[in-house]
């Protein structure tokens, strides 16, 4: 009987019980879609990691050789452990079917290991075609290249290294643990799958040509090549090959076909001889040369026994696989031909899908705590109400003989009740919502076949939690009246004679005031709670809208920093890893000289830790400027004003980012220990200056502090002010990628595209929230005062007057919340930008002004909105029921 | 004297759901300019509505209800509005003040719709409340407060003084202090002020000029009463 009663009460306070219900279901469908999608990329990724064996450490050098792998293996620890070759190379997608034109796509071929039968690390998932073969002739290619570019197992991919191809079948469309998430390089942010591709193969298909190419430019026999005149010269005279073998190439195999060697020297020479003849060269320098064993494997993927902690576990971790991969990495650093050994955080796909994933985290919280607080002073208002009106049913019910605890069973239910259905609601909603178009968006970026979205337990708890905080507070809300006597509570209310303590003060500011404002100013202080709930609700309703439009501004001012602050170039040349000094100085000569040179570096953190960095070397006359910390840009050789501390050209001096300074705790008054990936010669040095980079925490040097070292400034990338559009890379000889500024700034739209989806919402939230709360705090306000607009109507007060009072509260009520809920909008906009953000990201809000005044007009075109759909009651006000009601 | 209230064939019919509720059938009355009048009548007899009626807070299914000469029932809700603004003033049982005023400012309420020169100390002082200007409504015991709503009715110098069960939450020293201000707002202005009270205290019914008898929705009575009594004389 009691649900019945309670069913009806719900139905006749709909608009209150509503606002509990929308602002409960609201939290908890933020709250569940974003963890959906963000421990769902988590967990997936896990699933992804662990059934794929994603490796645990990646070891890079110049060559690993068959004897370098036995020892890699044979470290402690180490399970298994796999060389490959990664190349960047251009691809052309021919089309089995010719159903689409041909085209052309950098891309990067990863050449595994001739020797590798079956993949034991970075294993492929194969979505379409056959799985790994070394003997199959043909290539893997990644799945979102595929799919983007409708690429299926037959389609031929030419592969293009320098005049090397590889023209192969596709066998296979995959999905590789380390190969989640690629970018062309660096410099971009948010890879489109259709513009870069990755195939896997033996390395048995690299073109032989090219091998034989590479060790012909090899230092010993360009040194034979240069000597072959004298050589010739001395067998013309009559020296046998054996003693010019000898005596002039000591260090040669005694095996060696001098005299074939020679006579084919002057084709190689020219670089007339063709694929046959090189071999021959070679081989008759080489007797024992055996193709296999020269392939170059510059790198190791490395499995370590026992399970590595996951993305969404790995809190859970005790830190004994960290400090185990650091004893391993130890020894593996013993062995010569390892000049670096790096973990998960430092692979680029691993650390930006992992970093992705985590950026829920911070939202989900907020937003559910912003939500739920809106909620809980809803249940508030409304339940003291509420439980008050019903003061006469509830001693009914006591003078009937219910029990106290039946009563307050049934008075809570009306919170728990509409928080239950509120959470269900949530859940049902937030997930196929929220979640779900969350996980799409984020997984056209990565490569996460398996998996989707994840409930785990958390949510459940959390929906427990705001179930029981909205029934304690009901209760806490109703329990003053339902602990009184049952004769008490059948009587009328007792006014509060002791409420106000204090009259009026004659001639005081109040009198001044209007009637209208002096009784809005008291009815405001007399019902706090309710002022509290519509200014919060305000607030939150523009701290929404400002956040929306906050993101999106602080996006746009982020590639202003990025792309008009920092980078101030047109162009940028990439060179090619074996660019020849005379493509270097053609190239000063058309583009000029504006460079810089990264530096994989190791270095000491402020708590003594290793940590893996880049110092960009910076000669790039002002195309790469720094910033300080107020976003001003500034010419390397000039240092950053303000924040230079030495001198920025003394050996080694580095700049480091503040966000980096901050992060690894370093000392900028004591000396950063640090070397060069590869080199066993450690330097100290001062952080010289310390400057701000929106999206790379790292280190830079200038030009004359690198070389003071005695390192040498070897140039990988090149700028210009001439624009490059529509040049390809091919034409440039020495090098291998040209991107322009515009090109650069044009693939962040992906992400900016994303990012308005999300606003979008936020907007649709922000509406819904703001038109909820206004109308629920007008109808409150509407019913109790209904008996004193009832009053002032049989006075003789007209619709307009009664209206003016009336909507005057709610202005107020709607300033107030709009200026708190302005400055909360950016602080909470910074705080997502400063903490939700990964580590390599620096800026802060920069909200436009046009953001507030949209929040505020829209906070206020919702006021409105509800003020006059409210305020058709206090036209037709029923002066007689209204006041007999009172009674 | 000319008729300062007149219905013609009054009807007021309530409508709840199928079911209908005459709450006053066909009724005539009239009554004089400077009377003090009391209509008496048992619970659901058709008083409060007829009051209501005269009063302009509800209009009447059929037929006339004419004041000071003016078909009101014709008027619209903006008319109404002015005519209660300056004709009526209205004493309830529950008092009705605004607790967000003081005394005196819920007096002054009227300055915000009538042109009339409102004295509103003064009128707060005719009812003894002079010691609680400045005292909220819940600083008043509840006789206070309806000599607060009396203030309030009386500042503007209504014509016409409309009175629902004015006594009907106080006790009798209270309620006989109430009906003397009441008496004595009738015999202002050369007893050209009319006051009609609402009740179903028979005992008031001794202090009035014009006694009229409700029931059923139907004017059983009106009485002329020759010599009312004195408040103080009534038993209470």
């Amino acid at each position: 009987m009691l649900i019945r009663k309670m069913l009806r009460d719900i139905i006749s306070n709909f608009t209150q019980f509503l606002t509990i219900f929308a602002m409960v279901t609201i939290a908890m469908a933020v709250y569940v879609g974003i963890c959906a999608y963000g421990d769902g990329m988590k967990v997936s990724g896990d699933e992804l990691y662990a059934e794929y064996n994603l490796a645990d450490l990646w070891l890079s050098g110049s060559e690993f050789s068959e004897s370098d792998m036995d020892k890699i293996k044979s470290v402690e620890g180490v399970k298994e452990a796999m060389r490959y070759m990664p190349l960047s190379m251009t691809g052309t997608v021919e089309y089995a079917d010719g159903r689409r034109e041909s085209f052309s796509v950098p891309m990067e071929g990863v050449f595994i290991d001739t020797s590798v039968k079956t993949l034991s690390v970075n294993r492929f998932r194969v979505a379409e075609g056959k799985n790994y073969d070394p003997d199959a002739d043909g290539l893997w290619l990644g799945r979102m290249f595929a799919e983007a570019r409708d690429i299926h197992p037959g389609d031929i991919i030419t592969l293009k290294y320098e005049d090397a191809e590889i023209t192969k079948e596709v066998l296979g469309i995959i999905s590789v643990p380390d190969h989640v998430y690629v970018t062309q390089d660096a410099s971009v942010i948010f890879q489109q799958a259709e513009d870069y591709g990755w195939a896997y193969m033996s390395m048995r298909w690299f073109p032989q040509e090219a091998m034989y190419d590479n060790m012909i430019e090899s230092e010993a026999i360009q040194g034979f090549l240069s000597a072959r005149d004298s050589l010739n010269m001395m067998h013309e005279n009559g020296m046998s090959w054996r003693d010019i073998l000898v005596t002039q190439l000591g260090d040669m195999s005694p095996d060696v076909d001098l005299e074939t060697a020679l006579e084919l020297a002057p084709d190689i020479a020219d670089e007339t001889a063709g694929e046959e003849k090189k071999h021959a060269f070679i081989k008759a320098l080489n007797p024992d040369f055996n193709l296999e064993k020269a392939y170059v494997y510059p790198m190791v993927c490395v499995d370590v026994e026992g399970e590595a902690p996951g993305i969404y576990s790995g809190n859970k971790d005790d830190g004994s696989f960290e400090k185990k991969l650091d004893l391993i990495k130890r020894d593996l650093y013993e062995i010569e031909a390892v000049d670096s050994v790096t973990g998960r955080d430092m692979c680029a796909s691993y650390s930006a899908y992992k970093s992705e994933s985590e950026e829920g985290d911070t939202f989900s919280g907020m937003f559910t705590f912003l939500f739920l607080f809106i909620a809980s002073l809803s249940v508030i208002t409304t339940m003291n109400r509420f439980v008050k009106k019903q003061r006469m049913q509830i001693g009914a019910l006591k003078a009937l003989g219910f029990r106290n605890s039946r009563i307050y069973r049934h008075y809570i239910s009306y919170g728990f009740f509409v928080s239950l259905i509120g959470v269900i609601v949530g859940f049902a909603v937030g997930i196929p919502s929220l979640g779900v178009n969350l996980y799409a968006e984020e997984m056209d970026f990565y490569d996460v076949p398996v998996g989707g979205l994840y409930i785990a337990e958390k949510n459940y708890i959390v929906a427990a939690v705001i179930v029981l905080m909205v029934t304690v507070v009901t209760y806490f809300s109703s329990r003053k009246i339902l602990s009184e006597p049952a004769a008490q509570t059948l009587r009328l209310e007792v006014p509060k004679i002791k409420q106000k303590k204090k009259s009026e003060k004659p001639g005081g500011i109040m009198s001044r005031l209007s009637f209208a404002v002096k009784w809005n100013l008291r009815d405001v202080a007399r019902s706090k709670a309710r002022t509290v709930m519509g200014i919060v609700g305000v607030a939150g309703s523009t701290l929404l809208i400002v956040m929306a439009y906050g993101m999106e501004d602080s996006m746009l001012n982020y590639l202003d920093w990025e792309f008009s602050g920092i980078l101030r170039f047109t162009s940028r040349l990439t060179f090619d890893s074996d660019i020849t000094n005379v493509e270097k100085s053609d190239l000063y000569r058309e583009y000029g000289k504006a460079t810089t040179q990264s530096v994989a570096i190791e270095y000491y953190d402020g708590n003594g830790l290793l940590q893996t960095s880049v110092i960009t070397v910076n000669d790039s006359e002002g195309m790469i400027a720094l910033c300080d910390h107020d976003k001003v840009s500034h010419d390397i050789n000039e240092g950053i004003p303000g924040s230079t501390y030495s001198d920025i050209n003394a050996p080694g001096a580095l700049f480091a980012t503040e966000k980096l300074i901050k992060n690894k705790n370093l000392d900028i008054t004591k000396k950063l220990k640090w070397h060069i990936l590869g080199s066993d010669d450690w330097y100290e040095s001062n952080i010289a200056a310390a400057n701000r980079d929106p999206q790379a925490q790292q280190f830079a040097m200038t030009r004359q502090a690198f070389e003071s070292l005695g390192e040498k400034y070897e140039p990988d990338t090149l700028y210009t002010d001439i624009d490059l559009t529509g040049v390809d890379d091919e034409d440039i000889d020495g090098v291998s990628a040209i991107s322009t500024l515009p090109s650069l700034r044009t693939q962040m739209s992906g992400m900016l595209s994303m990012i308005q989806g999300m606003l979008g919402l936020f907007i649709v939230v922000a509406g819904a929230l703001g038109f909820i709360i206004i109308y629920n705090m007008g109808l409150l306000s509407m019913n109790e005062k209904m008996y004193q607009f009832s009053t002032l109507k049989v006075l003789g007060f007209g619709f307009p007057k009664i209206m003016k009072i009336y909507t005057m509260q709610n202005i107020w009520i709607t300033l107030c919340g709009i200026a708190i809920g302005l400055p909360a909008g950016y602080c909470f906009t910074d705080f997502l930008f400063v903490f939700a953000i990964g580590e390599e990201y620096d800026f802060n809000a920069h909200i436009d002004p046009s953001a507030y005044i949209i929040a505020s007009a829209g906070t206020i075109l919702v006021m409105a909105i509800t003020s006059i759909v409210l305020a058709q009651s206090l036209r037709k006000i029923d002066m007689v029921a209204s006041l007999k009601a009172n009674e | 004297m000319a008729d300062k209230v007149v219905l013609k064939d009054v009807s007021k019919i309530y409508k709840t759901g199928e079911t209908e509720y005459r709450a006053l059938d066909h009724v005539d009355l009239n009554i004089e300019e400077g009377r003090f009048v009391v209509i008496l009548g048992p619970s659901g007899a058709g008083k409060s509505t007829l009051l209501n009626l005269i009063g302009g807070m509800d209009n009447p299914t059929s037929g006339d209800v004419i004041v000071n000469g003016e078909n009101i029932s014709k008027y619209s809700d903006r008319q109404l509005s002015d005519f209660r603004a300056h004709t009526i003033g209205f004493i309830f049982q529950f008092y009705n003040i605004l607790p967000s005023l003081t005394v005196l400012e819920n007096v002054e309420l009227v300055k915000e719709i009538t042109k009339t020169k409102v004295d509103a100390k003064q009128a707060v002082r005719d009812v003894g409340l002079e010691n609680h200007f400045y005292k909220f409504p819940n600083q008043l015991s509840g006789g206070e407060q309806q000599r607060v709503s009396i203030a309030r009715a009386i500042a503007k110098n209504p014509a016409l003084l409309l009175c629902d069960e004015p006594t009907g939450a106080l006790d009798s020293a209270t309620g006989a202090m109430v009906l003397k201000i009441l008496k004595r707002q009738c015999d202002a202005d050369r007893g050209s002020n009319t006051v009609i009270i609402v009740t179903h205290n028979a005992l008031i019914a001794d202090t009035a000029d014009v006694v009229i008898r409700v029931k059923n929705g139907h004017i059983v009575s009106v009485e002329e009463n020759p010599s009312p009594m004195d408040i103080d004389d009534v038993s209470w």
